[in-house]
């Protein structure tokens, strides 16, 4: 959810909010570097909280679909993180730093694990953005390009029609493409005899053949014409202003099921409510909340979600004081909500709190290094040992930093 | 044969490339404010000329790190001196810092980090949290470096733009002799005054007219003004009769909505007029309602704006037909003057046919043909001759002062430890210096306190007596020429690298280096005349049982060529490479170099030049260049990865370069007045460098037949073509294309 989610009007209900609603934030709440505008008057939600499931998790009305699961949700309602601007708490999320290269977390990821299937790549990002370091957050910085992010669409495409980079041949017929293979194998065969014996051009060799394999393989992932009727339905598919997330969440749930190990579904820099809170909030959530309930309904359905992990969440949340009129709410990094659900974090637990207003993470706080610790955790590795020598020294995801929160994990 | 090699002008363009790599070379700034860099290319070309030139590579080290302050006979050398400084400036910085202090500390970590790492191989920013944890690097020498570097200055501050939200830049200086900015001083002041006069003559006093601009134009005039605006003509370039602006008053309560009545549905480049001047607003809000979407963009209305010196392009939207879409300007949290005059909407194919006429755009407005257009009246004949004045003193305009990136001394200062590197907990001052453990302690009396240190600093690595200097530069040297170091971890001869395979070898070297004047050509020569260098890569069973990664070099290594080099030789194969050398593909006239609004994409280039001369876009490389392991240029990287994956395959295979590079060829086979045998042989000639077996041949024979039976187009002409544009890929596709025996 690029731009900021307010956490304050979805996950984090603040009922002393809504009683101070208009009343001055008291400045002993601000500290010094805080960029948080002086005078800035508080600003109650707009929507109400309900209890919901047998865990009576509060979730805003805005989310009435993923609220149907919340008893299956890991609420951490005491995240913070560092950086005022979109760019930097962005690069923080993706990769734990912003002013130097580092690879994302899913390079990490796959750098730890491997890869699954041997046809697909390991990494898969849907739609990701071109601004606030665009490439920069699925890149694999200085660790080998193979664990590199593959980029499916792009922000504010469609996605009905995208795919993997070059994986189509424009001009030759598959047929054709064979016999053009065969040819060039043959080529290479000689160059290989003649090497007797050189694992690196065994090594692209091979890649043809994989790269022939995948291009059957990818345009089968993407083409959602094998889903039934209720699926597509399921996802909000053909429908508005549903169709494109959900065809991003079912292309998520396909990538899982063919053992892809890391997939980002990014919905577009939407999310900044500086103004207009009321109208996009609702807009975005209208976009989202049926897709995402979908995908937790569809993962759990196919026996899926104890062993998938799914994290929802943005770059930062919102201050709990107006701009914009009286509608709309400022960049916090101080205080924000994220969760998680299935594999391996409790359902239905809310974890840690903000402050009465929701300005600052207050009780159990955890940071946006500590996420990735845990991230990794649940995923099987520790986040100190998991370690890459560049210039001189291993470098971690979490660098010197990060603590595994135990207390979410079942 | 190698003297042919070092002489040529293409030596530098490739050993040029290698240093590139080493000081993290792109044409924009990268990480989350990436503003373009128009002026890198000149760092660019300097490296490309100094290996040619054979420039003493103990002069390249100073002229990189203190260009500015060292001696110079002419202008053209200075000039020189002051590009080579770009080195300091040319990596990424994290100018959305709303911290200052920490940018600045962070811009001097990136300049110790390239500066030790590239020279002696060291990684001294380790230090800057603690001591180094394995080498001998005390925090204390750290921020003895940092002082240098505090002292010299390497930002500015322009206007914010939405970009760019607190407007911090990085220095760049005029490469100009002072008769030369006199002239250009001298220009403004008559353009200016001339200006003025005809101003005042004019019917339409801001120069522009609704009726002569592109798209749909909503005047000030026909907008929704909330608040009490006030009208104006009083200065500047404008839009019919008048503009207006909130006086600096009433902030928060002032808006101006702009309802445009389209007459087709699609996609538009939204243009706001304004009237720029030093008192403006620096953030004048501007939402654009579109079909479905509110964005929100600042205007920084202190800078001058590209289009008819009166619009900037807030960006593309779509809209519906009719009166759907708007445009608000407000001046709500603003504190300068907020101005409005016209905004326009262009439909996108209108906006690139006028961006691509390439004119350039600022010096469109007014001038003598738009008088001729106006009626007849009594101030009309000495506004025609004004008007020509002006168009004729523009046409005589001194091309704009070029500029370099570049640093010079600032505010000298020692440095605080910043106690485990944060730059709001200080800790003792340090005196500026060098690292102890190379220079002892006597270093930091060679600084006077009046200068940052910068130039003793580039003396002292750049001397003979320093032990890493030459030793980092021939191993770098020794790693291109086997594809492996004597050192492999060519930027860390640090605990942590890799022991030296050759010591003694690698020590000879370095002394053989400052013997023969630090020359890099002759210690290149040098060693491609050892038999080691010209061993083939063949495999032998004994020697590879033994030592299978090669260390000791029983055989040459089997190098795969880099990106670059692919990329060069594809188009030099299919006949279509532009060899032209230097300067910049990207067009300083493009709106998105200069507009701090319209975002930060740099168009692709499309050029057949040497792959060295296409722009580097930090986050944006392009993707022959991602998939083959261009090092990402926000590192330093002093060797790259050597990967091999299923993207390379699929690059080779379906790109559309690689095809139309394909066809091209086969096109040009098919051209040759000679039989299919021949043609055959003359393609593995030009792809491998060999002559072809008649196996070979009978196979690519049958291949290609069977390939053009397989086409089943139904012209002849056009299966021949397709299937010999099939032979023609699978060469370049092949392992032995990409690969160096």
């Amino acid at each position: 959810m690029h731009g900021g989610p307010s956490h304050l009007d979805t996950f984090d209900p603040k009922p002393l909010l809504v009683r101070d609603n208009g009343k001055l934030l008291s400045q002993d709440k601000v500290k010094a570097g805080d960029l948080i505008a002086p005078n800035s008057k508080l600003l109650a939600s707009k929507w109400d909280f309900q209890k919901h499931g047998q865990s009576g998790l509060e979730i805003s009305s805005v989310f009435p679909e993923v609220a149907r699961f919340a008893d299956d949700l890991c609420l951490i309602r005491s995240m913070h993180t560092n950086g005022q601007d979109h760019g930097q708490a962005v690069l923080r999320l993706h990769t734990g730093a912003n002013t130097q290269l580092r690879p994302s977390v899913g390079s990490w990821l796959i750098y730890g694990l491997g890869t699954e299937n041997q046809n697909l790549p390991g990494f898969v990002t849907i739609s990701p953005p071109l601004v606030n370091g665009g490439p920069q957050n699925y890149g694999s910085a200085f660790l080998p390009a193979v664990y590199q992010g593959t980029p499916i669409g792009r922000e504010n495409a469609s996605l009905s029609e995208a795919q993997i980079r070059h994986i189509k041949n424009t001009q030759l017929s598959s047929e054709m493409q064979r016999e053009q293979l065969d040819l060039l194998q043959q080529i290479n065969q000689e160059h290989l005899r003649q090497a007797k014996l050189d694992s690196q051009l065994e090594g692209v060799i091979e890649s043809y053949e994989l790269a022939f394999r995948m291009q059957t393989e990818a345009p089968k992932l993407t083409d959602l014409s094998s889903e039934s009727k209720a699926t597509l339905e399921l996802y909000g598919i053909d429908q508005q202003p549903t169709d494109n997330f959900g065809r991003q969440c079912l292309l998520a749930r396909r990538l899982a099921q063919r053992g892809v190990r890391f997939i980002q579904v990014n919905h577009a820099f939407k999310w900044d409510q500086y103004m207009n809170l009321k109208r996009d909030l609702e807009r975005n959530c209208l976009e989202v909340d049926k897709p995402i309930a979908a995908l937790l309904y569809d993962l759990k359905s196919l026996g899926l979600l104890k062993d998938t992990l799914v994290l929802w969440g943005g770059e930062f949340g919102r201050t709990p004081t107006a701009q914009g009129g009286a509608d709309g709410r400022d960049h916090n990094p101080h205080g924000f909500a994220v969760w998680l659900a299935g594999g391996g974090v409790k359902g239905g637990f809310a974890y840690g709190a903000t402050d009465d207003y929701g300005y600052r993470a207050l009780e159990n706080k955890v940071h946006m290094h500590d996420l990735h610790a845990t991230l990794l955790h649940l995923l099987g590795m520790d986040h100190t040992k998991l370690t890459y020598r560049y210039a001189g020294r291993d470098y971690r995801l979490t660098d010197v930093h990060g603590n595994v929160v135990d207390a979410i994990v079942s | 044969m190698v003297d042919r090699l070092l002489d040529s002008r293409h030596f530098g363009e490739r050993w040029g490339r290698h240093w590139l790599d080493v000081v993290r070379y792109a044409d924009s700034n990268g990480l989350e404010v990436n503003l373009p860099y128009p002026n890198a290319w000149r760092y660019r070309d300097y490296v490309v000329d100094s290996f040619n030139n054979n420039k003493p590579f103990d002069q390249f080290i100073r002229e990189q790190l203190a260009g500015d302050l060292l001696p110079h006979k002419t202008d053209e050398e200075r000039f020189e001196h002051l590009i080579a400084t770009g080195f300091l400036v040319l990596g990424p910085k994290a100018l959305g810092e709303p911290n200052r202090t920490k940018l600045t500390m962070d811009f001097a970590d990136e300049q110790i980090d390239v500066t030790t790492r590239a020279f002696l191989g060291l990684t001294a920013s380790c230090a800057r949290c603690h001591d180094h944890k394995y080498d001998p690097i005390p925090t204390k020498d750290y921020y003895a470096l940092a002082g240098i570097f505090k002292s010299t200055a390497r930002l500015s501050t322009a206007g914010p733009g939405p970009q760019n939200p607190f407007g911090t830049r990085w220095i760049e200086r005029p490469l100009a002799g002072a008769d030369k900015a006199k002239e250009v001083e001298d220009y403004f002041a008559k353009l200016n005054k001339l200006t003025a006069e005809l101003r005042d003559l004019q019917e339409y006093p801001g120069g522009l007219r609704s009726g002569q601009l592109p798209g749909i134009v909503v005047d000030n005039s026909a907008a929704q003004l909330q608040g009490r605006w006030k009208k104006s003509d009083y200065v500047g370039t404008f839009v019919d009769k008048d503009y207006h602006h909130d006086a600096k008053s009433d902030k928060g309560k002032m808006s101006a909505r702009y309802v445009p009545n389209l007459p087709h549905a699609g996609q538009d480049e939204v243009l706001v007029g304004y009237v720029p001047r030093f008192d403006r607003a620096t953030n004048v809000p501007v939402t654009i309602q579109s079909v479905d979407k509110t964005n929100q963009v600042a205007l920084n209305q202190t800078l001058p704006p590209m289009y008819k010196n009166s619009f900037v392009s807030v960006g593309t939207y779509e809209f519906q037909t009719g009166t759907n879409g708007s445009v608000i300007i407000s001046n709500e949290n603003t504190k300068g003057f907020v101005t409005v005059d016209s905004v326009i909407f262009v439909p996108i194919d209108e906006w690139k046919l006028e961006m691509s006429m390439n004119e350039p755009v600022s010096m469109k407005a007014s001038g003598s043909a738009m008088m001729a257009a106006s009626s007849r009246s009594m101030t009309e004949n000495a506004r025609d001759e004004l008007g020509y004045a002006l168009s004729s003193l523009r046409t005589s305009a001194p091309p704009p002062m070029p500029s370099a990136m570049a640093v010079q001394e600032g505010t000298i200062e020692n440095c605080r430890i910043n106690i485990r590197g944060d730059p709001d907990k200080l800790g003792e001052e340090v005196p500026r210096g060098f690292l102890t453990v190379l220079s002892g302690s006597k270093a930091s009396s060679l600084f006077n306190g009046k200068e940052s240190g910068r130039l003793e600093l580039a003396n002292w690595v750049a001397s003979v007596g320093n032990p890493l200097t030459t030793r980092v530069a021939v191993n770098r040297i020794w790693l291109h020429l086997f594809g492996k170091g004597l050192v492999d971890t060519p930027d860390n001869f640090g605990l942590l690298s890799e022991r030296p395979t050759h010591p003694e070898l690698l020590d000879y070297l370095a002394v053989q280096f400052v013997q023969d004047g630090w020359s890099c050509k002759k210690t290149i020569r040098t060693i491609m005349l050892t038999s080691a260098y010209q061993m083939s890569c063949e495999h032998d069973a004994k020697a590879y049982a033994k030592d299978p990664d090669n260390r000791y070099l029983w055989r040459m290594n089997r190098r795969r060529l880099e990106a670059e080099a692919i990329r060069d030789a594809v188009l030099a194969v299919s006949g279509e490479l532009d060899s032209a050398r230097g300067v910049s593909l990207i067009s300083t006239n493009d709106m998105r170099m200069n507009n701090p609004i319209a975002g930060m994409q740099l168009p692709p280039v499309t050029s057949n030049r040497r792959s060295i001369y296409l722009p580097v876009v930090r986050n944006d490389v392009p993707d022959l260049f991602q998939v083959f392991d261009f090092a990402d240029p926000h590192t330093i990287a002093g060797k790259r990865h050597v990967t091999t994956a299923a993207t390379q395959a699929l690059f080779m295979m379906n790109s559309e370069f690689v095809q139309e590079q394909a066809r091209q060829w086969a096109q040009a086979l098919l051209a040759q007045p000679t039989n299919d045998d021949q043609r055959i042989a003359n393609a593995y000639m030009r792809a491998f460098g060999r002559p072809i077996t008649s196996e070979e041949k009978q196979r690519a024979l049958d291949s290609i037949a069977k390939l053009e039976k397989t086409a089943a187009q139904n012209e002849a002409a056009k299966n021949r073509l397709t299937a010999w544009q099939c032979f023609c890929q699978a060469l370049l596709a092949s392992t032995e294309f990409r690969f160096l025996n």
